[in-house]
């Protein structure tokens, strides 16, 4: 324990995000939001970040923790809404690729406390590459008004070496789980870039909680009819079996899976894990997706998507694991999830 | 027997001090307070290397809350610890070895006014070069630690001359050298150091700290306060976790100087960090061998070098070396041998004592070999150790007179014989031959040599559902490969020759009527409570409620020696035997005069002394209360058994294990998931089925974090891994299915009874996972932790090979 500690920060408690604002503009942005505060900890301990002189705790805020479907099939998760929170609500039950990401994040001692918030706000979060496949959309509070982002916008900024993010998050809005990948598989989607390809707008069809990794075969999913054959999956490499943040995670969705290389297949492919945030790796998407598209193999969509995450995928590396392990990593994890995802193979997780 | 709690039927007892274990509610030492205790504070070393300049303590002295600082001038004895050879400075005065050396320590009134105080105080350094690298130690232009140079202690042991060694050497028809590396793994026992320290009315010091030898650190305590040893009271049990990590003295120096400064309670307790910085760890070595076997495959000439880096100081460096300059050799016959060590200094932390005690480090070089050598002959592995395998009366491996007994071959049949073992053979039945990925190594092999090592995707649906027994796990995905290894060790218990190794126990009936066993072992996790009720009803027919177990407490124990070395057990169960006749007999005639019943016709039993006609002669409270002018103190001490061959160290007893393994390796990650285990073991007789279960499972978790995942990095002398969210222990999920079998038939001649099991799992498993890797994709590991990018793959269409889609 250091003195400052000890002294302990002055903390304020808001109970709207308007305040939150104004306390922060007060503070002149020295008052650090804190959630479940679990990674602050860790990052106070191991000496990465001072102790705040100012604490903003947002978890008084009302309506922050909501978890709530929409009226358009797509899911508003508040920030301050906690991982087991977002676990164990019914309305997450239709993105069974978030609840794996989720529930392989630390222990639940730390889940009952972190937030998905502060784990998407730290921009490392083993959360983002299944966010990213689900094509989350962020909610920031700017002290003005709410305004919508991509995640994948947001990421790339802090990619590219962003100033600090000052706003507040509010919120995460996940798309209806791929009816779109049915209804949208309009002739000519295959092969082209796959924004908004998975985009839900109409869901149709599949009902909530198909789908899954675990024997991801198509005909797990419910009823295979209308737009059956989606497929997600996710994948954690760390340096144990539980308990600890990713070296790499990679999460995929995609569909359709039969007839493997009709037209209308797409694809959602990220990555991420260490000290970089997680990266949509759209150029392997590409080349699965023209690879399938002209070879009808799942095997040559796999073997595309390897070699493009392996130039597209730039992670960092620590004392643990290099960035060219992560790297390497990352794209057979990739190449796997997509054989696994077009062969309808599913099961590598028992 | 394979181990289980069905198969130990009432002899698997629920551990008296468990409940509260795991519902938090047991009080540890670190646990405890007195009203008006201070709160103290060490102040440790900025550099792993430096000369200090001067150290200024009035700013911190000045401190609203702070009631004493201490520096190196505060020790009124001698200023140094260490169990072998007392020279680590309980406060450093002109230089600092380590990151972990303390400089000075604080008493305060809280926490945070002692933390701040630290921050007050001035040390001014003056930095030299760390010595990071233990193969420069010995370089002549190397920076001198210590004022007699860097090598703590050198071992050797030689059948023959070198130019013999040599000459047998070119006789080989294969000979393999190659170089093993260990890491510095940390015990992570969940309770961190720490204590209470009491300067008590009457004079005396009572220091509440944990240690596994009470008797040690009252020693070590009282040369360094210059006092009498009796006026110091240590009392040591409950312990939430050792492992051999708090054998030597930590933070007892400080809290006892403290109190005695202030003449008030103090109370300390070391963070987590802390507990890194300044801790042991265990020695990583650095092992080559060289080994060569005849056109037969047997093993005619075996070269090994170690080198242990002990850190800043010794502890027990020089002993752990010993260990494991006697391990390199295993339960082998050789032609002829040639073992030296070298432990040597440097700036990295402190090595010390660690289950196992140089044996995981030896074990896992020398049985690398054995495989490797397997492999160019072309024999199987296993058979291939049976080929070589020690006869029950050869000499131990330093030459050395041992207890005879048949564990070598009783448990390498045993292993033979398991379904997981067994199930390498079912699955290369459907062996199709994928020829080895050839590494590093390999370029010297033969080509038909290679084969040997082939395994394939088609063999590992087949295993998986051999080796899951029962439960038919599905198959793999086809980037998951499945490989089998084993490996054999004896692995030697107590302290071994030339160096004290007391034991003993006291049995008595207290004034209200409860038998109390008394013994100066402590309980730090292992079960040994447990073990020693199991005991004390089953050798005595007392009912639960008869006894009571006093450890812990230097008032009040005899030396019964330390809790180490896989001795507590044996020790007690020894000392039970030789206390047995002469506590009946006196319980017996007790009774006999209370009741006119000849002592011969009666027996000692649950509640009091029984007739034979199953009548209750008298409750041990009679006997108490009729015996209150003679009380009956039955007492014993005796020396643990050594061998007679004056070789520093080499053992007289053995535990044997055999240890099989199955792993997957996930090509895509190159991470290794260990599936299942078998450990059989041959210990001598179980004396607490649930501890032995306990002991082979954890020190077997242990290992595997020693080869997956365990490594205390530094970084010029820094630790890198500071806390345990990135030093990384086995969760439950990493760990696997395991088995134990215990084998307990002894030689009829035996006198020795049970031998230790607290290390003997923790030190065979890491060649056996090492040698199923090599199984399944053909790479040999030889640095420890496992790097997965060793063993990554690039993706591979080959892979799926067998198809992909499931209902096209
Ligand atoms: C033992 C342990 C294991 C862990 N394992 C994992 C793991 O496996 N994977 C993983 O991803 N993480 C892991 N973590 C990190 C952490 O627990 C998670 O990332 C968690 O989701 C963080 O949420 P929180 O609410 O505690 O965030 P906090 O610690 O409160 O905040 C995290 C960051 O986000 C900012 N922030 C929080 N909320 C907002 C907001 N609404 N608007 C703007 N900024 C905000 C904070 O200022 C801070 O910078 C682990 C932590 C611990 C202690």
């Amino acid at each position: 324990m250091s003195l400052k500690e000890t002294a302990g920060p002055l903390l304020l408690q808001p109970a709207t995000l308007e305040e939150a604002w104004r306390l922060r503009w007060r503070h002149g942005f020295a008052a650090l939001p804190v959630a479940g505060g679990t990674l602050l900890r860790t990052q106070w301990e191991n000496g990465v970040l001072a102790p705040p002189s100012v604490l903003l705790d947002l978890r008084r805020i009302g309506g922050l923790a909501d978890i709530g479907p929409q009226p358009d099939g797509s899911l508003r998760i508040g920030s301050q809404a906690t991982l087991s929170a977002v676990l164990k609500a019914p309305a997450s039950a239709g993105w069974p690729l978030l609840r794996e990401a989720l529930r392989m994040i630390a222990a639940p001692g730390v889940r009952n406390l972190g937030t998905l918030g502060g784990n998407i706000a730290s921009a490392v979060g083993d959360s983002l590459p299944a966010l990213l496949a689900l094509d989350a959309e962020l909610e920031w509070y700017d002290g003005a008004s709410l305004a919508g982002q991509s995640l994948e916008a947001w990421l790339e900024e802090r990619r590219a070496g962003a100033a600090p993010e000052r706003r507040l998050l509010a919120a995460v809005t996940l798309p209806a789980p791929g009816g779109a990948a049915g209804a949208a598989g309009a002739a000519g989607e295959a092969g082209g870039a796959s924004e908004g390809s998975g985009r839900a707008r109409a869901a149709s069809g599949n009902g909530a909680g198909a789908g899954g990794a675990e024997g991801a075969c198509a005909a797990d999913f419910s009823g295979g009819h209308a737009s059956g054959g989606r497929w997600h999956a996710w994948r954690k490499i760390g340096r144990r079996e539980s308990f600890t943040p990713a070296l790499v995670c990679v999460a995929a969705a995609g569909g359709p899976a039969a007839p493997v290389g009709a037209p209308g297949a797409w694809l959602r492919l990220a990555a991420g894990g260490g000290s970089a945030p997680p990266q949509r790796l759209r150029l392997a998407e590409r080349a699965a997706l023209a690879a399938l598209a002209a070879s009808g193999d799942a095997a040559r969509a796999a073997a595309a998507a390897f070699e493009a995450a392996l130039t597209e995928y730039a992670p960092a590396g620590d004392a643990f694991a290099d960035a060219d392990y992560r790297r390497r990593c990352a794209a057979n994890l990739a190449a796997a999830a997509v054989w696994e995802g077009w062969t309808a193979r599913g099961g590598e997780r028992r | 027997m394979i181990l289980t709690r069905e198969g130990s039927g009432e002899r698997w007892r629920i551990r008296p001090d468990g409940a509260a274990k795991v519902d938090g509610s047991l009080a540890y030492l670190t646990d405890m307070s007195r009203p008006g205790t201070l709160w103290a504070r060490v102040l440790r070393s900025e550099h792993a290397h430096a000369l200090i300049r001067s150290i200024r303590t009035e700013r911190a002295e000045a401190l609203a809350g702070v009631h004493a600082v201490i520096t190196h001038r505060d020790v009124p004895g001698l200023n140094r610890f260490g169990i072998a050879f007392p020279h680590q400075p309980a406060l450093c005065s002109d230089r600092v070895r380590y990151v972990g050396d303390a400089v000075a320590a604080v008493a305060a009134d809280t926490p945070e006014i002692a933390a701040l105080a630290l921050e007050l105080i001035e040390v001014e350094y003056e930095p030299l070069p760390p010595l990071t690298d233990p193969r420069l130690a010995l370089l002549p232009d190397a920076p001198q630690l210590h004022e007699d140079g860097n090598l703590l202690h050198r071992t050797e042991y030689r059948t023959g001359e070198p130019e013999e060694l040599e000459a047998l050497f070119a006789e080989c028809a294969f000979v393999v050298e190659r170089e093993y590396a260990t890491p510095r793994q940390m015990h992570a026992y969940m309770e961190t150091e720490g204590g209470l320290f009491i300067p008590e009315a009457d004079g005396r010091l009572t220091v509440y700290s944990a240690t596994q030898h009470g008797l040690m650190d009252r020693m070590q305590l009282a040369r360094m306060l210059d006092w009498e040893e009796e006026r110091i009271r240590v009392v040591s049990s409950p312990i939430g976790g050792s492992f051999g990590g708090k054998d030597e003295l930590n933070v007892q120096p400080y809290g006892s100087l403290l109190a005695l400064k202030t003449g008030r309670p103090v109370r300390l307790h070391n963070s987590r960090m802390e507990s890194v910085r300044a801790g042991l760890k265990r020695h990583p070595m650095l092992i080559t061998m060289r080994t060569g076997t005849d056109r037969s495959g047997r093993l005619l000439a075996h070269r090994a070098r170690i080198l242990s880096d002990t850190g800043a100081y010794a502890t027990l460096g020089a002993e752990v070396l010993n260990f494991s300059t006697e391990h390199v050799i295993g339960p082998y016959r050789w032609g002829m041998l040639d073992v030296e060590g070298h432990a040597v200094y440097t700036n990295n932390g402190v090595s010390g004592e660690f289950r196992g005690f140089g044996g995981n480090q030896a074990i896992f070089a020398l049985e690398s070999q054995l495989d490797e050598l397997a492999e160019l002959h072309g024999i199987d592995p296993w058979e291939f150790r049976r080929m070589n395998m020690r006869e029950p009366s050869d000499p131990g491996p330093l030459g050395q007179p041992i207890a005879p007994t048949d564990g070598a071959r009783q448990v390498w049949e045993a292993l033979e014989r398991s379904p997981l073992w067994r199930s390498r053979h079912g699955a290369k039945a459907g062996a199709g031959g994928q020829a080895a990925r050839s590494g590093e190594a390999e370029a010297a092999l033969p080509a038909d040599k290679r084969a040997a090592a082939a395994s394939n995707a088609a063999r590992a649906a087949a295993q998986a559902e051999s080796a899951a027994g029962a439960e038919a796990a599905p198959a793999p995905p086809p980037w998951v490969r499945v490989g089998y290894g084993a490996a054999l060790t004896m692995h030697g218990a107590g302290l071994g020759f030339g160096i004290p190794d007391p034991a003993g126990g006291i049995l008595r009936l207290a004034a209200d009527g409860v038998i109390e066993a008394v013994f100066g072992y402590e309980e730090f996790g292992q079960g040994l409570i447990a073990t020693l009720s199991g005991m004390l009803i089953e050798q005595f027919g007392f009912a639960p409620d008869d006894f009571r177990i006093l450890i812990g407490d230097t008032d009040i124990v005899p030396n019964s020696g330390s809790s180490t070395a896989s001795r507590a057990t044996s020790m007690m169960w020894m000392a039970l035997r030789r206390l047995r006749p002469e506590l009946t007999r006196r319980l017996t005639e007790a009774a006999a005069e209370a009741s006119g019943i000849p002592a011969d016709r009666l027996r000692v039993g649950a509640g009091g002394v029984w007739d034979a006609g199953g009548g209750l002669v008298a409750a041990y409270a009679e006997l108490a209360r009729r015996t209150a002018a003679d009380p009956i103190v039955c007492e014993t001490t005796f020396h643990y058994p050594t061998t007679s061959k004056p070789h520093v160290g080499a053992h007289f007893l053995y535990t044997y294990a055999a240890v099989a393994a199955r792993v997957e390796v996930d090509l895509l990650s190159g991470r290794v998931k260990v599936t299942d285990q078998h450990h059989a073991v041959a210990a001598g007789p179980v004396a607490n089925p649930q501890g032995y279960l306990g002991q082979i499972e954890g020190g077997a978790s242990m290992a595997l974090g020693f080869t997956l995942s365990e490594d205390a990095v530094m970084e010029a002398g820094r630790y890198a891994t500071r806390n345990l969210d990135t030093y990384l222990v086995p969760s439950a999920a990493d760990v696997g299915r395991l088995t134990v079998e215990a084998i307990e038939e002894l030689p009829e001649d035996d006198t020795y009874g049970p031998r230790g099991v607290g290390e003997i799992g923790s030190v065979a498993l890491a060649p056996a996972i090492t040698a199923a890797i090599r199984d399944a994709v053909g790479v040999r590991v030889r640095k420890l932790p496992l790097e997965p990018g060793v063993l990554l793959q690039p993706w591979s269409d080959e892979w799926q090979a067998k198809g992909g889609g499931c209902d096209e």
